[in-house]
């Protein structure tokens, strides 16, 4: 028995409405009131509970718009049902209306195993492509890589209803020979999403110079030299969380959110630190960093790091952060305009760290610069507040002892 | 680097080899004073002298068996069968004797022996006269088969043929003798069994052979102008075949042609369909096309213009499997 899942009338005045995203997949088992479905209006977006249980066929792909009760979905009691509905509705795609005697070719591309490529084959294994639902393009419709390309990219599905997916412009494979098509997914499209979201919910701003500091590279090099007695090489990256953290007790503005027209200032200041893997990138959190001492820092951020790179991370590792930093002078990058990680109002960009001529006292020393790129949400931060907040790394940095008085 | 004809470059590399090595001398029809039937051995005669620019009564049975037996004996004979059509007289000497001496004496002697021959069209001289039966002898082990394509390939590989301790089936298409081209002043060889990548391309790889390398660049470039950018491989040694240079073409391209001038059963389009077929058939996105000539003996007169495949049918091909 097939069941149709329709476009519902969501309010009185609805006509029609979109695919947002379809919750369950072509051929996958859908139970009776699960959510299959999420559709959209230009007002709201809904959560449809399947009218009934089966393996659903679907008829109307995402951010396609169809009229108020048509049918947007098709639940089949068993596979049997559902693969002869499959192939009932291509062969009414395929044979002519006007009764004539099929050519060769159309016998060949009648029967029920779709013509494939070899390489169309293995990519549709590869991405997980259901080659009943691929209309082939190649010879006699044989299905051949494209088809299994356009397949994948139609998939896309929008996110948070704040993200709208814009038009995408598609070059057409007679004006431009595609090279490569990676689906967006995993890591990257997280990474994708929220960086995006970032620059669009934000007035992001960079405040970028130099910082002298020798000081505290010193102060580092005689904590190296009592490793022993430490018990372990405190690293610049240490040093900078414990500062920031620091600053950022002074100045709680800094650490805060927006969240429903509202600046909401955060009580515990978690600092995330980017580290870089393969994949993309990953902001684990020291929590409460402003609580802890250096070494305390050191050896979680280490055990972070370590667990990041092993793929070892877990969810709590990451949430939470109020303040994020990037350090990416070991690159050899000296400024950048780092973008925001939402909801936080800042991110502090630390760059390349080298020996530099600088004047002091009218004469020409050599020291130690450090490249900083501060970038700022302009919706809560002005110009003056951060140049206050550089002003006291500034400080600290030329003074690392102060460190043991917080 | 200086710019020399085809069969110039095998002459430098003949004069250059026998001036390394005592051991080497040449024999063949009409190779000493006349200078070869096509002038490729001028002037080695006059050089090298009698013994060693031997010229040969019209046997080519009696021709390779001299080389076989003085392979044995310890000299290095490089020896020219003039129409490769005639290598048929020679078969046992070469496929019995030459190709498995070596493993019947259990290792005890080797035979390094290389058999030059022209072979190809470029004559319009008919079915006994314009043949190339590559395929007989990348199938017997025992054996390698070179085809170079350049001046640069037919030295480099030539002088490599002559060290190698193994017996070297040489192939010169007579309708290259004249082309020109770059080669080094400095000595240089060029490995056997290497393929190279004549032009690098994203859209299809065309495998081809001899003559045919050039045919393939040239429908490349035509190709280039409506935006299709095609992958030219000489493999340059047929036998051994370097496998992994197609494959690695074909994982890029994933639509494989192969043309040649042989027939096509059994040929080296068929060996090379075979390999991608069961070594790399998920990089294949449509099926293989071979272009050879037409399975009949090759006529004798200007029809022999339509024989063998030309610049268009490549283009017609590859536009067909990248449709």
């Amino acid at each position: 028995m097939l069941k149709d899942v329709i476009m519902p009338q969501l309010g009185a005045e609805m006509t029609a409405g979109r695919i947002a995203e379809w919750k369950k997949k072509e051929g996958e088992w859908v139970e009776e009131k699960e959510v299959v479905v999420i559709v959209e209006t230009d007002k709201i977006t809904y959560e449809i509970e399947s009218p009934g249980a089966g393996y659903l066929h679907i008829l109307i792909g995402v951010d396609e718009e169809v009229p108020v009760a048509v049918p947007i979905g098709i639940l089949c009691e068993s596979k049997e049902e559902l693969k002869s509905l499959i192939a009932k509705e291509r062969a009414e795609g395929l044979i002519k209306p006007k009764t004539e005697t099929p050519s060769p070719e159309q016998l060949a591309a009648t029967t029920s195993t779709p013509r494939i490529s070899p390489l169309a084959r293995k990519l549709a294994r590869e991405y997980h492509v259901d080659l009943e639902t691929v209309q082939g393009s190649g010879p006699n419709g044989r299905i051949i890589k494209r088809d299994i390309l356009r397949s994948i990219e139609g998939r896309k599905v929008t996110t948070s209803p704040r993200i709208r997916e814009k038009e995408i412009v598609s070059f057409s494979s007679s004006e431009k020979m595609i090279k490569e098509i990676i689906p967006l997914r995993g890591i990257r499209k997280v990474i994708a999403d929220r960086l995006y979201g970032s620059l669009q919910q934000m007035a992001q701003f960079s405040d970028m110079g130099e910082i002298d500091v020798t000081e505290t590279i010193k102060f580092r090099q005689k904590l190296l030299e009592q490793e022993g007695f430490i018990g372990a090489a405190i690293s610049l990256n240490d040093i900078l969380i414990k500062v920031v953290a620091t600053i950022l007790k002074q100045m709680p503005i800094m650490n805060s959110s927006i969240l429903d027209e509202e600046i909401h200032v955060w009580n515990q200041i978690n600092i995330g630190m980017a580290v870089s893997l393969d994949e993309g990138l990953i902001v684990p959190v020291i929590h409460e960093a402003d609580k802890k001492t250096i070494l305390e820092i050191h050896y979680l951020l280490e055990d972070l790091i370590d667990r990041a790179r092993n793929h070892r991370i877990n969810a709590d590792d990451v949430k939470g952060g109020t303040f994020t930093i990037s350090n990416f002078g070991s690159y050899g990058t000296m400024y950048g305009t780092p973008i925001i990680n939402p909801p936080q109002v800042a991110l502090l960009g630390i760059g390349l760290i080298r020996q530099a001529a600088m004047v002091i006292n009218d004469q020409i020393v050599v020291g130690w610069s450090m490249s900083y790129s501060l970038t700022m949400n302009h919706q809560v931060i002005d110009g003056a507040v951060g140049s206050q907040f550089i002003n006291r790394m500034r400080k600290f940095l030329a003074n690392p002892s102060v460190l043991c008085t917080v | 680097m200086k710019s020399l004809n085809f069969r110039w470059a095998i002459n430098e590399a003949l004069r250059e080899e026998m001036e390394r090595d005592e051991r080497v001398f040449i024999a063949g029809e009409d190779v000493g004073k006349p200078g070869g039937p096509f002038g490729i051995t001028k002037g080695l005669w006059e050089k090298f002298g009698e013994q060693r620019v031997k010229d040969t009564p019209l046997s080519e049975e009696a021709i390779i068996g001299l080389a076989v037996g003085a392979a044995a004996a310890g000299y290095r004979p490089v020896v020219e069968i003039m129409f490769m059509d005639f290598i048929t007289i020679a078969m046992d000497q070469i496929c019995n004797q030459a190709a498995k001496m070596r493993y019947l004496y259990g290792g005890k002697i080797s035979l390094p022996l290389v058999i030059r021959t022209l072979f190809g069209t470029g004559l319009r001289a008919g079915g006994h006269h314009s043949q190339s039966l590559e395929s007989w002898f990348i199938h017997t082990p025992g054996l390698k088969v070179v085809m170079p394509s350049t001046p640069y390939d037919a030295k480099g590989l030539l002088k490599s043929a002559i060290r190698d301790d193994n017996p070297v089936i040489f192939l010169e298409h007579k309708g290259l003798l004249r082309i020109k081209g770059d080669v080094p002043e400095e000595e240089f060889l060029i490995p056997l069994g290497v393929a190279d990548v004549k032009r690098t391309g994203k859209h299809a790889t065309v495998v081809a052979t001899g003559k045919l390398v050039h045919t393939a660049l040239g429908a490349a470039e035509q190709l280039a102008r409506d935006g299709i950018e095609l992958e030219v491989i000489d493999p340059r040694t047929l036998s051994p075949l370097d496998k992994e240079t197609i494959l690695n073409s074909v994982r890029k391209t994933n639509h494989l042609i192969i043309a040649h001038e042989g027939t096509k059963p059994c040929g080296i389009g068929a060996e090379i369909s075979a390999v991608v077929a069961e070594e790399g058939l998920d990089f294949l996105d449509a099926p293989i096309k071979r272009l050879a000539s037409p399975f009949m003996p090759i006529p004798f007169g200007p029809l022999e213009d339509a024989l063998v495949p030309g610049e268009n049918d490549i283009i017609e091909a590859v536009k067909e499997i990248l449709k």
